[in-house]
């Protein structure tokens, strides 16, 4: 589950999070001096399994993308920036970094737009408001490998997709989906998008619900049409729930791993071949540990820089 | 400016039987200050947002001036409102939301800052312009959301109990300080409060509603000498009218001892329950009377002393059989010798007496 994955375990996002401090509503003041000594025993043991699982892995990984290690050999050889170099010389790693970007910066925008869209819809006044919140927000919570597999099966060439177009009388636009480069990488992302829309859409719910009606009831009063009053009241007084679903869409979207590997595996060729896949396969496909940590680390850094920057950006807009 | 007309306006809610607004029909005179007062869920507030386009209007229409409004969206309706909680956009600051429906019009920027400029300084509120609405006091907030209305200049204001977020000080200030700005800039403003203090000293008529339905409107003077019906009487006035139930008799009403004179044309009126009536009187028309004269007898159960006045809280001898066992409050003057549990023989003014249907609750003259 995406939702809690990116809560959870992932080094860069835990990177990204404690450098931006995503979770504004988390961070509460709790200056107690006095208490301060015995807290840190409540915290420790959390603190050990996150140095165990996370900072201890993290720091290794980094130290072994400046070796040879072959994931076997104890003997380590200090290689300096080799790993990296060949990064920048292959071929597939260029392509992975292009796709993985593309991957981030598409379901960043088009997640985001349907998600804020459907909030929108389902904050109005419509009778089956509620109905529609659960049904919206459904396919979020389920595994994002069930989905992948239900999805390759609906993209495939007799699957429900063509069948469908063809059933409607648009069977000139049936498709090999996911065997086509040049679409492949694009119904990864429509995947992605299905899934959490409704995530998106449930954090601009919360954002939308905050929002005082007198506030929006005022801006029409002062004459302010449906988009005006959207643009300069709306969306200024749900900037946090922007800043939060950018950022959490932006670093899910760098570090998509399951759906690619289940829907194309990186391919047709390498046409959907993201760092996460590539680092997989590098690692336990073709043995080239040292490599693949180096690309973990480039991953690493590159989440951290982005969503930092990302968050520098949209809090800006933030007023409180 | 212009003048508002309701006309038959109804509202009702989702499955509601009983209509929040039930055909109200009501004039406000252009320049006015008409005060819409009621309890809670009276329907004022939603009278008010029908004006304001914020709500539905299921049948009947209302007029702005000349122009039927009853379907023109909120935006083009050229009113202005302030609201109970303020509603400024707090991520604006206090120039930027005084300035908001001139930027949404399309006045030109500098004459915006003209006017932002002057409503600041009729308002006091040059020091503030810069400052986010989070960082005022209650009484600036309510000064900004004032500002923000006259900037517009718009054809009526619609207040919606502005005052009843800020200290009893400051409302005792602030209303004094919007009826005068009201008076000075002569725009036609519909003012709800469930305050009836606030309803008599700030409108110049008070339209009082119940349960959905316009009871009385008049001038606040009318409306507390003359009150149409046990609602209005019972509503208007602090302390309250004493009301209570009673039987004409013969020429007059009969009340514990002594005739209250009556109208023949009232007791026809009353004719349609035996005589039946709610009999009404305000605290100031009860005197205390010494012990052997005609009136009623109370128990004191409590006394207010208000430094001016002080209001005597008594309960009748339920031995009466005219007179049905009720509480009675009196206005005495500061010095009466009026003590917890102490009995005392009460007068009440028989030309100060108000009768009502017990019935129709309506005013039998």
């Amino acid at each position: 589950m995406r939702a809690l994955a990116d809560l959870s375990i992932d080094a860069p996002e835990r990177q990204a999070i404690r450098s931006g401090g995503v979770l504004r509503a988390l961070r509460v003041r709790t200056a107690l001096p006095a208490a301060a000594a015995s807290t840190w025993w409540f915290v420790l043991p959390a603190l050990a399994l996150y140095a165990f699982i996370v900072l201890v892995p993290t720091v290794r990984g980094s130290y072994y993308s400046f070796t040879n290690w072959d994931g076997l050999n104890p003997v380590l050889h200090f290689v300096g920036w080799d790993n990296f170099t060949a990064i920048v010389h292959d071929e597939a790693a260029r392509g992975a970094i292009k796709h993985t970007v593309l991957i981030a910066v598409a379901i960043t925008i088009i997640q985001n737009a349907i998600g804020l869209l459907l909030a929108l819809g389902v904050h109005s006044q419509i009778k089956s408001k509620y109905v529609l919140r659960v049904a919206l927000f459904a396919p979020a919570v389920m595994t994002p490998v069930v989905i992948a597999y239900l999805w390759q099966y609906l993209y495939t060439p007799d699957g429900a997709i063509n069948r469908g177009l063809g059933a409607v009388g648009l069977g000139s636009l049936e498709q090999g989906w996911l065997g086509d480069p040049s679409l492949a990488l694009w119904c990864i992302v429509a995947v992605i998008v299905w899934q959490f829309a409704g995530y998106s859409m449930v954090i601009f719910l919360a954002g939308l619900q905050g929002i005082p009606p007198e506030i929006t009831d005022a801006a029409a009063v002062d004459g302010a049409g449906a988009f005006r009053r959207f643009w300069y009241v709306t969306r200024p007084m749900i900037a946090p729930a922007i800043t939060v679903n950018l950022m959490l869409s932006i670093i899910g979207g760098l570090k998509l791993f399951d759906q690619v590997w289940v829907l194309t595996g990186g391919g047709p060729g390498y046409a959907t071949e993201t760092l996460s896949t590539l680092i997989y396969r590098d690692a336990f496909q073709f043995g080239e540990f040292a490599y693949s940590t180096a690309l973990a680390l480039l991953l690493t850094v590159f989440v951290a820089v982005v969503s930092g920057a990302q968050y520098r950006l949209l809090r800006r807009q933030e007023y409180a | 400016m212009a003048s508002v007309r309701y006309h038959e306006v109804v509202r009702v809610f989702g499955r509601d039987q009983r209509p929040a607004v039930d055909s109200l029909t009501l004039e406000v005179a252009d320049g006015e200050f008409l005060v819409l007062v009621g309890p809670s869920g009276c329907g004022k507030s939603t009278t008010l947002r029908m004006l304001a386009g914020l709500e539905r209007v299921d049948s009947g229409s209302i007029w702005i001036g000349s122009r039927d409004v009853t379907r023109v969206s909120p935006k083009d309706r050229d009113i202005a409102m302030v609201f109970q909680n303020y509603a400024l956009y707090p991520h604006m600051s206090v120039e930027q939301n005084m300035g908001f429906a001139l930027k949404m019009g399309g006045t030109p920027r500098r004459e915006t800052k003209v006017r932002v400029g002057e409503a600041a300084h009729l308002l006091a509120l040059e020091e503030f312009l810069g400052r986010k609405p989070g960082s005022l006091s209650g009484g600036q907030r309510q000064r900004v959301a004032m500002g923000r209305a006259i900037v517009r200049r718009p054809q009526v204001f619609l207040m919606d109990e502005p005052l009843s977020n800020l200290d009893a000080k400051l409302r005792v200030q602030t209303r004094t300080e919007i009826a005068a700005l009201q008076r000075r800039l002569g725009t036609t403003t519909i003012y709800v409060t469930h305050d009836q203090v606030e309803a008599m000293t700030m409108g110049d008529r008070v339209a009082v509603m119940n349960e959905g339905r316009l009871q009385q409107v008049d001038t606040p003077k009318v409306l507390y000498t003359r009150p149409a019906n046990v609602f209005v009487a019972g509503f208007i006035g602090s302390p309250s009218m004493n009301l209570q139930a009673a039987r004409l008799v013969d020429d007059g009403l009969w009340l514990d001892g002594y005739r209250v004179p009556v109208g023949r044309d009232t007791r026809a009126a009353a004719a349609d329950r035996d005589g039946a009536v709610v009999v009404g009187y305000r605290p100031e028309a009860v005197e205390l009377v010494a012990e052997d004269e005609p009136g009623l007898t109370a128990v004191v159960e409590a006394v207010e002393e208000l430094g001016s006045d002080v209001f005597v809280y008594g309960a009748f001898d339920a031995t009466s059989e005219t007179v049905h066992a009720a509480d009675v409050v009196a206005r005495v003057p500061v010095d009466a010798p009026v003590a917890r549990g102490k009995r005392v023989r009460l007068r009440i003014k028989p030309e100060a007496i108000h009768l009502f249907s017990a019935s129709t609750g309506e005013s039998l003259g």
